[in-house]
């Protein structure tokens, strides 16, 4: 009876010594990371069954169990994937944001200062000094976009770099997780018994960190083994064996990398959308933000670069000489030749020349194209915009040497074969904030002059009075032919109010006619604006009612030092509509990308703090569940305290009852 | 529901990081005074606010334009008043030659302020403009607009060439005024010649003849007129080729009326419309005479003066040269009143011009304020109620740090 009594009290003595251990345990551990509480499973050990009655014989600690909740686990570790890729967006975003809108890297300030410098030129077109200050604005323009697009750049390379990294850290992850699940697996057939508590926590935090890099999805094995799926199911992890991530050259662009999965030193190309965590965060700034960004800019510089460029050529410059090129030209034969990617998978022979040029501005889009051969005969092509995914072209090729246009593109297939299977990656505009540069050298080159200047003769009898005079196209034989000179100059002589001649004025004395399209003409032209005819490259308009016999000249603006016409014609393209089928200016497509970018950014600001309300809820929740509560745990002590005295207590009443039977006898 | 110590201290954490953030971003928009500091503050007002900032950057230029339009235009206005003063005193100097009891001596010493005059408004119409470009030279703005070519004569060198500055977004404004259509493309007064026709069968002759009233002869001008021997003693004078009758005011007997024929006096002077002819000789029925308008042909303001000082030199005193001297005053004249007509004209269009420039200036310079109001209530931080804000958000960030300290402090263990 004594004895039995013995045992019951050391049978509660050691169960609460388990209990009081395992609450120091988690008190100890209350902060640490990934830790669950434990909790001592105490159990009724079995009665004897003595003369038909059943005495007690006290209590087991049976097991120590990890309080944790598979469910709540498994939606952390989600949130916890959301989030990471939300917030790794944000942070890149916000730089961009930053910097298009920051006022000393900011395009529209300097856009403005260029225009602003045209007109103070336009206002003292003889100085030189204004001059210099067109050409030292417009070289700080071309800085601003080569500066913007070199912190593109550097962002881009700053993310390929950072999913190098982090696909690395995945791998190591992965392999941790392969070996605990070695441990646990081994732990649990050796005893069969309690799970290792411990182990698990360390499994599931790892787990968590790897869900920080990327989504998971989770599948617990019977053997306590866990195996993870990356991408739309591509094993990472299976029992004790581990894959890795890489980063590798993308296709058909190389120069879009890809996260791919290693399988034994082979590479399997994933889904770059279904990646999460931060890659998914990472890939998605670099494709849709930098990339679109990077576009963006180009295009603005190509469409200032050619109408400046084309507007330019229309004037004469200081010292009468037609205007060159201001800026870089957008079509020069590098450029053209490097905005096609040709894959590397493309069959053999690598024969194709191809270049892409730029025939419209205003319909330029800020998309790349891909454009495959998919058969079924070798020349059969389709060109995909892949902003949205449509097909923009089809059809055969016409043949080589051939074009294929869209969008203010023309793809011209100069020699080589094509073969079914071939991809090539079109970027019209990637480069086009790099390329753009001031190429006029002096500042008296710029032509703030229009080439023509007009006359009325002074013994003109009728009210009849021309215009200065636009020029349409200064590549005519009247502009090309005599250069600082009009080939022929022209004398417009009336024949009535309403009729005229256009005749050869070289001999003032004794002007010649130039053939019957120049003979007869009508005042009022037919065509509204078209007075003379288009073949000359250049128009007036003639108002008032002229007599017959009333004469007119045009003639080269030799000296026209005076004169801003052309610079007023550069100056005004800053306020017209020209990109996106003229809708917008070039100042407009920038606030349209700030305020793209800015509108992406707030949103993802909001994405990033919802997600991140939701993984702090999950993280309550698991705290709520497996976190270790410290007033709690002093509660257990003081109970588990007790009850180790009252079993104590329990020994001693055991030894008297002895005495007192010893005593007796 | 069950909190774990760890998430108490984290909760309460989290609560003094968020508090400290909301004070950081207030306190950046009080110290950049802006409200939108990035785009993402506020992507919708962030478009407004690019689009206002252009509109006002671009309203400068015009607001500067204008101001220096406004310079050239005042220039120009005050090398126009001094032109027009020469012009005067040239004028009052004709009239002063007219004098009868004025001989070539008296007229000669005229000539020499005549010529100092000449020179004068040589100088005013090669002025420059503030940046060193001849004023009145059009687009050539380097190359002297008048000079006086080996011939004699003054040229217009430059051309017609206007330079125009913007000054709102739909309005431009010539700035400058070819020297061409103001001084030098001056008509001559008009004036006419006389022939007989080829076919006529007797000895009459018509003299060159003069214009005795200018006045009368520019508003006829540019007619033609046929004096038509009806009989070898009597003519009429119709206007061709429409056949109307013309008056004639002197040589005509008592009684004439318009429209009969008036007879003929060998050497009798002859005058209609303010032309002055003489016929003379046997004319026989059917002879015609023509008195025909001359194309109007420029003269321009020096060349006028010249022709004026060529004649107060050399016109002597003989009667034959009295007759032409007044012609030629007469001529100086006229001459000298259709460059002060055109002169007016151009001052006319300066003036108008110089009102448009104060009126787009003035609205110019509403539109900025209004832009920059507009601007200012998009992207500027509101103080009063950014100030109120930090102080809330102070007072949070207060509450969060005792509530933590409190809570800390609470514990079951520092009771065992």
């Amino acid at each position: 009876m004594a004895a039995n009594l013995l045992n019951i009290a050391i049978s509660g003595l050691r169960a609460y010594q388990a209990g009081i251990s395992t609450t120091g345990h988690n008190i100890t551990n209350a902060e640490a990371p990934g830790y669950s509480r434990q909790r001592v499973e105490l159990s009724t050990r079995e009665a004897q069954s003595l003369g038909g009655k059943f005495f007690g014989t006290g209590i087991d600690a049976v097991s120590i169990g990890r309080i944790v909740d598979t469910f709540v686990n498994d939606k952390l570790r989600s949130d916890i994937s959301t989030h990471s890729q939300m917030e790794t967006y944000y942070n890149n975003i916000v730089q961009v944001d930053n910097l298009l809108a920051g006022e000393s890297t900011s395009i529209s300030l300097q856009m403005q200062n260029y225009f602003a410098s045209l007109q103070v030129a336009a206002d003292d077109p003889t100085s030189l000094t204004g001059r210099q200050m067109v050409l030292d604005n417009a070289n700080a323009l071309a800085e601003r976009f080569h500066d913007l697009l070199s912190r593109q750049v550097q962002l881009e390379q700053g993310a390929n770099r950072e999913l190098v990294g982090t696909t690395g850290e995945i791998t190591v992850l992965a392999q941790g997780i392969a070996d605990i699940n070695v441990e646990i697996v081994g732990n649990s057939a050796a005893s069969t018994g309690p799970a290792p508590n411990d182990l698990l926590d360390r499994r599931d935090q790892l787990i968590r960190e790897l869900s920080e890099k990327v989504e998971l999805s989770v599948l617990n094995q019977a053997d306590g083994s866990v195996n993870l799926y990356v991408g739309s199911g591509q094993v990472l992890v299976i029992g004790a064996s581990a894959n890795g991530l890489t980063v590798v050259d993308g296709s058909p662009d190389p120069d879009k990398k890809e996260v791919a999965l290693t399988v034994n030193g082979s590479v399997h190309r994933m889904r770059q959308d279904t990646l999460g965590g931060k890659l998914g965060g990472l890939v998605s700034f670099r494709d849709n933000i930098v990339g679109t960004v990077v576009n963006s800019l180009g295009r603005t510089a190509m469409a200032l670069a050619d109408q400046v460029n084309s507007q330019h050529q229309l004037g004469i410059d200081l010292e009468g000489k037609l205007g060159g090129r201001f800026f870089t030209d957008i079509n020069a034969a590098t450029t053209a030749t490097e905005r096609v990617v040709h894959d590397a998978a493309n069959a053999a022979p690598a024969d194709r020349v191809m270049d892409v040029t730029i025939t419209d501005v205003s319909q330029l889009t800020t998309s790349d194209y891909e454009l495959r051969f998919d058969g079924p005969t070798n020349n059969d092509y389709q060109l995909l915009r892949l902003e949205d995914s449509k097909v923009v072209g089809t059809g055969p090729i016409a043949g080589i040497p051939g074009a294929i246009t869209a969008d203010g593109l023309s793809i011209n297939l100069t020699s080589g074969s094509f073969q079914v299977g071939d991809r090539y990656v079109i970027k019209p505009t990637f480069a086009g904030a790099l390329h753009i540069a001031v190429e006029i050298p002096r500042p008296h080159e710029l032509a703030i002059a229009a080439p023509v200047r007009t006359t009325h003769a002074s013994n003109n009898q009728g009210s009849g009075a021309i215009s200065q005079g636009t020029v349409t196209d200064a590549t005519t034989a009247a502009f090309t032919t005599t250069p600082g000179a009009l080939a022929p100059p022209i004398l417009i002589r009336f024949n009535s109010p309403t009729s005229f001649d256009v005749l050869d004025n070289t001999n003032p004395a004794a002007p010649a006619a130039m053939g019957a399209a120049f003979t007869g003409l009508p005042l009022p032209p037919t065509v509204p604006g078209q007075t003379l005819p288009a073949s000359l490259g250049y128009q007036v308009e003639i108002e008032g009612i002229p007599s017959a016999g009333d004469s007119f000249t045009v003639d080269y603006n030799s000296n026209g030092v005076s004169d801003n016409r052309n610079l007023a014609a550069i100056s005004a393209l800053n306020s017209t509509p020209i990109l996106e089928n003229s809708t917008i200016t070039f100042e407009g497509s920038y606030q349209h990308l700030i305020a793209s970018v800015g509108v992406k950014t707030s949103i993802a600001d909001i994405n990033r703090e919802a997600s991140e309300v939701i993984m702090i809820q999950s993280q309550n929740v698991r705290e709520s569940v497996s976190g270790v509560n410290l007033d709690e745990e002093a509660a257990l002590l003081i109970q588990y305290e007790q009850m180790y005295q009252a079993s104590a207590r329990v020994i001693t009443v055991a030894r008297s009852l002895f005495e007192t039977l010893i005593n007796a006898v | 529901m069950r909190v774990s110590t760890h998430q108490v201290f984290q909760r309460s954490l989290t609560g003094i990081l968020n508090a400290q953030a909301k004070v950081s971003n207030t306190q950046e928009q009080i110290s950049t005074g802006k409200r939108v500091n990035k785009a993402s503050d506020d992507p919708a007002a962030t478009a407004s606010i690019y689009l206002l900032r252009n509109q006002i950057a671009t309203t400068e230029h015009y607001v500067r334009n204008s101001t220096l339009a406004e310079g050239e235009l005042q220039l120009e206005e005050s090398v126009f008043q001094s032109i027009e003063s020469s012009i005067l005193r040239v004028r009052e100097l004709v009239i002063t030659a007219g004098n009868g009891a004025y001989g070539a001596a008296e007229r000669k010493g005229l000539a020499t302020e005549v010529s100092q005059r000449l020179d004068e408004m040589l100088n005013y119409l090669n002025s420059k403009s503030a940046n060193g470009e001849y004023m009145f030279a059009g687009h050539q703005g380097q190359i002297k607009p008048f000079a006086k070519d080996p011939a004699g004569g003054y040229q217009f060198q430059g051309d017609e060439g206007q330079r125009l500055l913007q000054i709102s977004s739909e309005l431009s404004v010539a700035v400058r005024d070819s020297g061409k259509g103001i001084f030098a493309d001056i008509p001559e007064p008009e004036n006419f010649s006389t022939r007989a026709a080829v076919a006529n069968a007797g000895t009459g002759a018509i003299s060159t003849g003069h214009v005795i009233n200018q006045e009368d002869f520019s508003r006829f001008h540019p007619q033609d007129i046929q004096i038509e021997f009806v009989t070898a003693n009597t003519f009429t004078v119709k206007l061709t080729p429409s056949g109307t009758d013309v008056g004639v005011t002197s040589g005509a007997q008592e009684g004439y009326t318009i429209g009969s024929a008036v007879e003929y006096v060998a050497g009798q002077p002859l005058e209609f419309e303010g032309v002055h002819i003489e016929l003379s000789g046997a004319p026989q029925a059917g002879d015609d005479f023509f008195v025909e308008s001359d194309p109007i042909v420029s003269q321009g303001l020096l060349n006028g003066v010249d022709a004026l000082l060529t004649g107060l030199n050399n016109i002597g005193d003989s009667p034959a040269e009295q007759l032409e001297l007044e012609e030629m005053l007469a001529d100086a004249l006229v001459s000298l009143d259709a460059v002060s007509e055109s002169l007016g004209v151009a001052h006319g269009q300066l003036g108008a011009r110089l009102n448009v420039i104060e009126t787009a200036q003035r609205s110019n310079e509403d539109w900025k304020l209004l832009n920059e109001e507009t601007l200012s209530s998009l992207e500027d931080a509101d103080y009063i109620e950014v100030l109120s804000r930090i102080s809330l958000e102070t007072v949070a960030l207060q509450a969060a740090q005792q509530s933590y300290a409190r809570i800390s402090s609470m514990n079951l263990f520092q009771f065992l």
